[in-house]
């Protein structure tokens, strides 16, 4: 339900938003840097027989840093059943490579990471997904009137729990699960602040599993103006399903997934 | 063991009822003179034989004394006193009318104030409020309230301004037991915290127990908040009301039949649009709530009582977001005399809270609630002078609706869903004794037997070990486990039984001073489902079963009481330690909305407190008031299950969510003159526990705050002063209408308390900030209220 839950949370955002808010300083406390393997591998459905792996790797940093630190010297394999591939370094954080797309979409695959001298390890196996049926905009407007609705539309996979990731756009993200809309068509309205006429919006439904799909919906919540909200769950600590091999104490965040991604496009008007 | 308490107490009795020989019983109720409203908490002085009663929530008195002629007293704030000499030679009813202590003759007004602690009596951390008092505690936007004024007592804080319910003496918020005329409420909040659901022109009495708290009552661990409201007025036709920024409100109360039956209907109303006149949409956000009571006097044995409640929230955001919920009660009671010695009272509760939502850009539409229907039976029996017992049986049944789903259009893709209803009850029986054991140690003990039936449901998850959490040992996360089996229409699911021993005794040192101990244990049997850092009112209540075991209260407390310069400035300080088991804490990222298996989201754990609580109260005089102190620290421990489990915070203590270290208050009154009555209130209190981000990384192109163990730092202190001054203008005397004017200022020095601070990415920089939210800056208001 975090679809909704998010929503829900917006309605009792009101009330913070009314009062007042002001930037200040905060002393914060100080941690161990950590390894962070963002390694969500989406695999579109294109005739192609293969697919590209892309892997970011980056530290963490103090909260109140400018930039990141990205990791450009770890080496980095993704293994199948039967293959081994190397993900070569893109810059800037990047790794990637070409893997065959029914090794990608059928095995096990094993994420192994050597970073200082020390042994990360995870392993996802492939999501499906669904088609976008409709991407829309509406003339609904939720709290300023300002707002742009865009209606997202699609059939959930039938005879299976899913859950979804959508890849909004403008760093924009959602969760969905399908309790309450098992094999139906179904809809949901986002509202976009800021938007401009002639703004392309590219939206993406990812496939994901129950695991994934807690970390993103916690992600989610830490990552935007929702952390802190007085109705909103107090922030925790997100373990993602990437171990340190080596030594337990150097876990790392981050999270290591493959689901099948459709995507649409609109154009503001 | 239930076996040996009980032979314990006959003992006792047996050992009491041998003295009463050529003694005989007054006894009576007592009523105000201008309304025959009932009187709680009247004294009924002997002073020949240095004795007394109280009278109880239904105005009766009773007091047994040997053959002979006495003056007796009747004391109580804002009466006049009054003293009668009464030769006692048979079983005597005697009732007073007490007549209210009009401005003129305000030299003579009795400063016998309930608020002030009873020295001898062996009831302790308790704190009563009159309504008068309610009303004159300044508050934000000149609406007296109840949960407001009472977070102005020692041990008593709240998550702040918006924040639902109260917390006592570091307990949450979902184990304070609510009691409006008997009737448990589950939401005390309207409009998320910002005013409370009692009409504060309805309430007669409240008390608030903290600790040692009577067997009567049971069901939450924390405290005990019990408002008795008003009756109605059985002799003539009455009306006030008031019209302030917010809310306005109008109670009527008259005779149906004079001196034999009243009615009493009250309402109140917040404007619509409320806060939301910034955006210029369909936006509304307003409260409700109706109060009707109506009485029957059958005759001097039998009195009848009927009563309503019904209140409701609407929020909704330009028709897509509509928010509706409240509470719903209907009791009827029955006061009976058995003898002049045993009053009774028979209740009958049937309580609603519900809960709704629609989301139109979903879809859906949510409704959840919990009904319950109560039954109490309690008797008290004024045994001798020195022997007074307490007994009685309560039988609750409890239906809950965690949700249901239902599509709000037809082309929504929504399927009506109905999440599992489950079904409880709670049948428990308890008695106590309050004995004076010598002329200067009372002591109070009693027993309480609870037994839940977590009764039969639908369907029901069965888990491979009977495991709902599972443990990802190499990824140290909890995940829930998928359920190995479904059981359909299952029968009784669990019961459990709890012995619940109370014990309270007071020592006086002398006749100005006393020390007191009480013991209490206390089984509580529904979990507030919540993990925001304040409980919203979407939060759903699970009732304990296979998978959720009851939380068990061990409470002690001692304290020193003292009554200076003949009781015009008293003093309380006590102590107390609690253990709580069984306290529930959440995984990392729970899924608590709507979600039909909670067991796989919740771990166990415990809670503990302790603390130090001081109050000096100036209770004669104009300048009234007090200062309450308190220091004191609440934590929480939820260590793994088996080894190699983590737990929360790696298994140690924590601060609970409500641990404030420091909290003060106070409040004064003064009276200038008869038209100007002024007051002030003042609150100091710790930073409420929160997280803050440790770190940040990256993750699909979000920066994302990453967070430590739970609740390792502090919001900013809270502060804020509060004045209000009150008019009653001098034409009123001639007037058939009495008008006054409350002028009030909210946080004087605009203090911005920090609600929350929210760790987060500035939209158009991209550079991370920390942003403070607060509530209310400085508030000032104006009320009118009028009395005809």
């Amino acid at each position: 339900m975090q679809t909704f839950k998010n929503f829900i949370l917006v309605g009792f955002m009101i009330l913070s938003v009314l009062g007042c808010q002001e930037t200040i300083d905060v002393d914060l406390p100080e941690t161990q840097e950590r390894l962070v393997v963002d390694a969500l591998m989406r695999i579109p459905d294109t005739e192609s027989d293969l697919t590209e792996a892309y892997v970011r790797l980056s530290l963490t940093t103090g909260f109140f840093a400018d930039s990141i630190p990205t990791v450009n010297d770890a080496i980095i394999n993704l293994s199948s059943d039967s293959n081994t591939f190397r993900l070569n370094p893109q810059g800037n954080g990047y790794y990637s490579t070409f893997v065959p797309k029914d090794e990608m979409t059928q095995d096990e695959m094993q994420l192994t990471i050597f970073y200082k001298d020390e042994i990360y390890r995870s392993s996802a196996q492939f999501e499906p997904s669904v088609r976008i049926n409709s991407l829309t905009q509406g003339d609904g407007s939720l709290f300023a009137g300002d707002e742009t609705e865009v209606i997202v539309a699609y059939t959930d996979i039938a005879n299976q729990d899913n859950f979804y990731l959508f890849d909004l756009d403008r760093g924009q993200y959602l969760t969905s699960e399908d309790t309450f809309y098992k094999d139906q068509n179904f809809s949901f309205s986002y509202f976009y602040e800021d938007l401009k006429i002639q703004d392309t919006l590219n939206v993406n439904i990812i496939g994901i599993n129950k695991p994934f799909f807690d970390y993103m919906s916690i992600v989610i919540n830490q990552s935007g103006s929702g952390s802190g909200n007085p109705f909103a769950a107090p922030p925790s600590e997100i373990r993602g399903n990437v171990i340190n091999d080596t030594n337990e104490e150097h876990y790392p965040l981050g999270y290591f997934a493959i689901g099948q991604v459709y995507n649409d496009q609109l154009i503001i008007e | 063991m239930i076996k040996k308490y009980f032979s314990f107490l006959f003992l006792l009795g047996v050992v009491n009822l041998g003295w009463c020989q050529n003694n005989h019983t007054l006894s009576g109720v007592i009523v105000a003179s201008t309304s025959n409203e009932t009187l709680i908490g009247v004294n009924v002085i002997i002073p020949s034989l240095n004795t007394g009663a109280v009278t109880n929530e239904y105005g009766f008195y009773s007091i047994t004394l040997p053959e002979g002629e006495y003056e007796i007293q009747i004391r109580f704030l804002g009466f006049n006193s009054v003293s009668k000499t009464l030769h006692l030679t048979e079983n005597t009813k005697l009732n007073f009318n007490l007549e209210e202590a009009t401005e003129t003759l305000d030299e003579i007004i009795i400063e016998e104030n309930i608020e002030k602690v009873s020295i001898r009596k062996p009831q302790m951390s308790v704190n009563a409020l009159t309504a008068s008092t309610i009303k004159q505690i300044p508050v934000a936007f000149g609406e007296a309230d109840v949960i407001k004024s009472i977070l102005l007592l020692p041990g008593v804080t709240s998550a702040g301004e918006g924040a639902s319910g109260f917390n006592v003496r570091g307990g949450a918020v979902d184990q304070n037991l609510i009691l409006l005329d008997e009737a448990i409420i589950f939401n005390s909040s309207h409009l998320f915290g910002f005013f409370s659901v009692f009409n504060p022109d309805a309430i007669k009495d409240l008390k608030l127990y903290k600790g040692g708290i009577p067997a009567r009552y049971g069901g939450r661990v924390a405290s005990v908040l019990d408002i008795y409201q008003k009756e109605g007025n059985s002799k003539e036709f009455h009306a006030n009301g008031g019209i302030g920024a917010i809310a306005s409100r109008l109670l009527l109360e008259g005779p149906i039949v004079k001196n034999k039956s009243a009615f009493l209907i009250g309402g109140r109303a917040s404007y619509a649009h409320l806060f939301l006149p910034l955006f210029d949409l369909d936006n509304k956000a307003y409260f409700y709530d109706l109060n009707a009571k109506l009485n029957y006097k059958v005759n001097e044995k039998n009195n009848l009582y009927l009563s309503g409640y019904f209140g409701r929230d609407l929020f909704s955001v330009s028709e897509s977001f509509v928010n509706t919920y409240g509470n719903a009660t209907i009791n009827i009671r029955w006061n009976h005399l058995f003898t002049e010695k045993l009053f009774s009272n028979l209740s009958l509760i049937y309580s609603d809270y519900y809960y709704g939502l629609l989301l139109d850009f979903v879809g859906f539409q949510y409704d959840s609630g919990i009904r319950n229907f109560n039954l109490k039976y309690d008797f008290q029996h004024y045994l001798n002078n020195n022997l007074k017992l307490s007994y009685g049986l309560n039988n609750i049944y409890y239906r809950f609706n965690p949700a249901t789903i239902e599509p709000n259009r037809p082309d929504s893709g929504i399927i009506s869903s109905q999440l599992t209803h489950k079904f409880a009850n709670e049948f428990s029986v308890y008695a106590e004794a309050e004995q004076d054991l010598s002329s200067n140690l009372t002591f109070r003990y009693g027993l309480r037997l609870s037994h839940f039936t977590r009764l039969g449901q639908d369907s029901f998850n069965t888990y491979a070990g009977d495991n709902p959490l599972v443990f990802n040992s190499s990824l140290k996360i909890y995940q829930p486990a998928t359920p190995s089996g479904v059981v359909l229409n299952t029968g009784t699911l669990a019961t459990f039984t709890n012995l619940e021993p109370r014990a309270s005794l007071s020592y006086m040192l002398n006749s100005s001073s006393s020390v007191k101990m009480s013991y209490n244990r206390m089984a509580q049997y529904l979990h507030l489902i919540s993990n925001t850092n304040s409980p919203t009112p979407l939060d759903v209540y699970a009732p304990s079963g296979p998978y959720l075991k009851p939380q068990l209260l061990d409470q002690y407390a001692a304290g020193y009481f003292k009554e200076l310069a003949d009781g015009d400035y008293s003093l309380e300080t006590e102590v107390f330690y609690k253990d709580v088991k069984n306290r529930l804490d959440y995984r990392n990222g729970a899924q608590l909305i709507a979600n039909d298996a909670i067991e796989g989201e919740v771990l166990t754990g415990k809670g503990r407190a302790y603390g130090l609580e001081f109050l000096a109260r100036k209770n004669a005089g104009n300048f009234t008031g007090w200062l309450a102190y308190t220091l004191s620290r609440s934590e929480q421990q939820t260590p793994g299950r088996r080894p190699g489990e983590i737990g929360i915070n790696n298994g140690n203590w924590y601060a609970s969510a409500y641990d404030k270290t420091h909290d003060i208050s106070a409040y004064i009154n003064y009276k200038f003159n008869k038209k100007w009555n002024f007051n002030a209130n003042f609150v100091f209190q710790t930073g409420q526990p929160t997280n803050y981000p440790v770190s940040q990384s990256l993750f699909q192109g979000l920066r994302i705050s990453n967070y430590g163990m739970r609740n390792q730092e502090r919001l900013p202190s809270y502060n804020r002063l509060d004045i209000s001054a009150t008019l009653t203008p001098a034409i009123n005397k001639d007037r058939k209408v009495k008008g006054e004017w409350v002028f009030s200022v909210y946080n004087v020095y605009n203090r911005m308390n920090a609600a929350s601070i929210n760790f987060r990415q500035n939209e158009d920089t991209g550079v991370n900030e920390a942003v403070k939210t607060s509530i209310f800056g400085i508030l000032p208001s104006v009320t009118y209220n009028f009395k005809f």
